[in-house]
């Protein structure tokens, strides 16, 4: 078997006296979506960061981070460069947060490409309207031109995975990245997600608050609570499985489907 | 616009830390002196700030002239030592015009809402769509220069801006229960704004008054520095700015240069002040 | 289409009552001007009197005269100086280029060092050279300009003799060394408030989720500032300029009483001293037109900065 792709191993963070993460064990392999659920304030998003080194100066990192086998807590800048723009691609929540409002949606796809990988202009722009192809947005050449004002969220958030994906990364990971959308979007975009890792083998980190969806979409999920990983379980197993006091009083405050919907 | 140093210092904690501050009680102590200065100049300035003395033009620093003299051997340190008193007294006129005018505009604009709001709102646009330097010529050039004048021109360029201010921290202050509460039991709308509103406001008001005496202080001084403003043989600094420059081709920079720096140490001292004030007072401008 | 022409009906309203209140304060000045008119007492027959009261339209009604005197304005006759007796369009246009080029070469020093600064303490937030850079430009603009340029000439042109102690001097490399020390004192203000802002939505912008995604992409840290944080914060820099310059244009009225420069600064103080009221109009009618056309300018210019503000306006 192959390394994983991201191998978080024992991370914890502290902002001076506080702790958010403690010892957190994450492992993701290729071809494999790992959810990470819990309430928010949990720690999950402050996960993914460090995992990045994407946190202000002041956060305190122990533990160890391997994406694509490379480690991340202890690279220089260069080395931390390097690993960002090979070996990951992120996905944020907010797509109207995530794309420069006053940037064209073609720039910021292929911002990457051209000023990290010092692809020509026109390849990346092959490249790019190939991949909002893939993402399933019509009309790629008007888009490429257009502004995030001028879109809608599901497309951005299309256009967000896209821009992922531009220097055909192995793992992805993505930080509630449909909880924005409305459900019809949501199902769509998730499609979308679907198909790409299966085509290309990608390793996701998919971060939810939605049991539903986690259970659903994972093939294991870990469960947070104020920065521990208190249990790890399949994603069919989920609402059947487990075993901890607090998974359980998360999944009996999920609504199930009938009642939402009633 | 006139917030502008204010908004700078308040974002950051400044050269000194919170707690012990050194930096405001310095400044607070330096007004303090000025203050005392002012009060008392008449019994410590060692001349007579108006006496001329043609024996003694532009003479050096001595023992019998710590500062020197000026142009027409008028001592130096007895007029800038009087010249606080006039400094000072200015834009605390203006100040006191600018703050009773803008505070009842303000209030009554966020108690009535209506057309007065409409026109204050109208109002403060375009003076702050205009330089206010237009407005303050403009006054001075129908009514004519003089100390007056410019106290007033800047008096009434202020009170929009305070009204404004006024009118931001009124709202939020008169969505509070009490006044409701007082309302109900039938007080009227003018004891509570007097009695409860402006007392509860002073505190958020405070801070960015000490500012706007800072600016108020500079716009004096320079109205003063035109000859708009005070005139001969006043010893107001802006006018002694003025009067002293003619020395400095001549190489005597005392004159001009020790009220020019006097005004700019006390409004670099009043800007801190009011800054930190506004800061422990938890109000932004 | 609209708005572009609502904007102008806008300005137009705007103008005319700015100049009518202009016009209006100067007809109620106390004084009667024919006094500053023919000066010498001795003159004051009563022939004479009816005949500058005559040449001057003095007996005509308010808005008679205020329609003489817009009409005239808008075909470039100002009217004629009490004082010089010459056209006031001619004053103006012999005093506008020092005026002018002083203004310029204070906005370029300014805009340079006011949006370097503002750079330099954002990206080293909560720092050392951030706390440094905020103190020390909101305590130089505490010292009001005329001191700065006081202190200035007394320093350089005086003590050491690098700098003309006054003039605004003939042809470029003269004037710009003549103009050096007066651009200086009239950028001091300026550069706080200019690096403030600078700072100011720059640090709002390091927060922000895209600069955090370029990061994320691999993007250099030199990259990430100049084409996602300071890209998206020149918006606010470029209107805190503007406004600046703006009042500028009629603001030099300090530097240039300092400085001994004959510009429009210069002349405003002399004609309120000699009560010349043509050119106390015309003067103040000029900072009205000035400010206008550099607002007017941003408000033109801001779209293409941020695509955002023009569809905001279309859909508004």
């Amino acid at each position: 078997m192959t390394a994983p792709l991201l191998d978080i191993v024992d991370l914890s963070l502290h902002y001076g006296d506080t702790r958010i993460l403690d010892r957190v064990n994450l492992r993701v392999s290729a071809g494999e979506t790992v959810g990470l659920v819990g309430e928010s304030g949990s720690g999950k998003s402050s996960t993914v960061r460090a995992a990045l080194r994407l946190l202000p100066p002041n956060a305190r990192l122990e533990g160890t981070v391997r994406i694509g086998g490379r480690e991340v807590l202890a690279a220089d800048a260069r080395e931390l460069r390097g690993i960002r723009s090979t070996e990951v691609g992120f996905i944020q929540q907010d797509p109207r947060g995530a794309l420069n409002p006053v940037r064209r949606i073609g720039d910021s796809l292929t911002e990457r490409l051209v000023l990290v990988h010092g692809v020509g202009r026109a390849e990346a722009k092959r490249r790019g309207l190939e991949l909002l192809e893939a993402v399933g947005i019509s009309r790629p050449e008007l888009r490429f031109r257009q502004y995030p004002h001028e879109l809608s969220g599901g497309m951005l958030q299309r256009v967000v995975i896209a821009a992922a994906l531009t220097t055909e990364p192995k793992l992805l990971l993505a930080d509630e990245a449909t909880s924005a959308l409305d459900v019809t979007t949501q199902a769509e975009v998730l499609a979308i997600l679907r198909d790409l890792q299966r085509e290309r083998g990608l390793g996701v980190l998919f971060i939810t608050h939605d049991l539903h969806l986690a259970a659903a979409y994972c093939d294991r999920v870990s469960v947070m609570l104020r920065g521990e990983i208190v249990e790890e379980l399949d994603g069919a197993d989920l609402f059947t499985g487990a075993t901890e006091p607090y998974t359980k009083s998360l999944l009996e405050a999920v609504p199930t489907i009938r009642e939402a919907r009633a | 616009m006139t917030t502008t140093t204010a908004d700078a210092l308040l974002t950051r904690t400044g050269l000194a830390g919170r707690r012990r501050d050194p930096l405001f009680w310095i400044s607070t102590g330096f007004l303090g002196l000025v203050v005392l200065v002012a009060a008392f100049a008449p019994f410590i300035a060692p001349y007579d700030p108006e006496a001329i003395d043609f024996a003694a033009i532009w003479a050096p620093p001595s023992l019998a002239h710590p500062l020197g003299t000026d142009q027409l051997g008028r001592d130096l340190l007895s007029r800038l030592l009087l010249g606080t008193r006039e400094s000072l007294i200015g834009p605390f006129l203006l100040l006191v015009g600018a703050t009773v005018l803008g505070v009842a505009i303000g209030i009554v604009a966020a108690w009535n809402g209506g057309w007065i709001d409409v026109l204050l709102a109208r109002i403060t646009d375009v003076m702050f769509a205009f330089p206010g330097l237009l407005f303050v010529v403009l006054v001075i050039a129908v009514f004519g220069e003089g100390p007056a004048t410019a106290v007033v021109a800047l008096a009434l360029a202020y009170a929009p801006v305070i009204a404004k201010f006024t009118r931001s921290i009124a709202l939020s202050e008169l969505a509070r229960p009490y006044v409701d509460a007082y309302r109900v039991q039938g007080v009227g709308g003018g004891v509570i704004a007097a009695r409860y509103v402006v007392p509860n406001m002073a505190p958020a008001l405070l801070g960015y008054l000490v500012v706007l005496f800072g600016e108020g202080l500079m716009g004096l001084a320079t109205l003063s520095y035109l000859g708009f403003g005070a005139q001969p043989p006043s010893s107001e600094w802006g006018l002694m700015v003025q009067e002293g420059q003619d020395g400095i081709v001549l190489g005597h920079f005392g004159p001009t240069l020790v009220p020019g720096l006097a005004i700019s140490a006390v409004v670099v001292a009043v800007n801190i002040v009011g800054v930190r004030l506004s800061e422990r007072m938890g109000a932004r401008a | 289409m609209t708005t572009a022409l609502r904007r102008l009906a806008g300005m137009a309203v705007t103008l005319v009552v700015a100049s009518f209140i202009i016009f209006a304060a100067m007809y109620a000045a106390p004084g009667d001007p024919v006094t500053f008119l023919i000066g010498n007492p001795e003159n004051l027959t009563p022939e004479r009197i009816a005949a500058v009261r005559a040449e001057y339209h003095l007996d005509e009604p308010l808005f008679v005269q205020y329609w003489l005197w817009l009409s005239g304005a808008v075909t470039g006759d100002l009217g004629t100086s009490f004082q010089y007796h010459q056209p006031v369009a001619a004053i103006m246009s012999s005093r506008l280029p020092a005026t002018l080029s002083l203004v310029a070469y204070a906005a370029v020093l300014f805009t340079v060092a006011g949006v370097g600064l503002g750079v330099w303490a954002a990206v080293r937030r909560g720092r050392v050279a951030d706390s440094a850079v905020v103190g020390v430009t909101t305590l130089a603009a505490s010292v009001p300009s005329f001191v700065v340029g006081i202190v200035l000439v007394s320093f350089f042109s005086v003590q050491l003799g690098w700098f003309p102690v006054t003039g605004a001097g003939e042809g470029f490399a003269d004037r710009m060394h003549h103009l050096t020390l007066p651009a200086i004192a009239l950028s001091v203000g300026a550069l706080a408030i200019v690096s403030r802002v600078t700072r100011q939505t720059m640090v709002e912008q390091f927060d922000s989720e895209h600069v955090e995604a370029a990061r994320s992409t691999g993007l250099a840290e030199r990259l990430v500032v100049l084409r996602h944080v300071l890209r998206n914060a020149w918006g606010p820099i470029i209107t805190m300029i503007a406004l600046v310059i703006a009042s500028m244009l009629a603001g030099t009225v300090v530097v240039e009483s300092v400085f001994g420069i004959s510009g429009i600064g210069s002349l405003l103080v002399d004609a309120i001293n000699t009560h010349d009221f043509p050119i106390v109009q015309a003067v103040l009618l000029y900072m009205v037109v000035a400010y206008m056309i550099v607002t007017t300018l941003v408000d033109l210019l801001l779209p293409l900065l941020d695509p955002r503000i023009g569809s905001r306006v279309k859909t508004s």
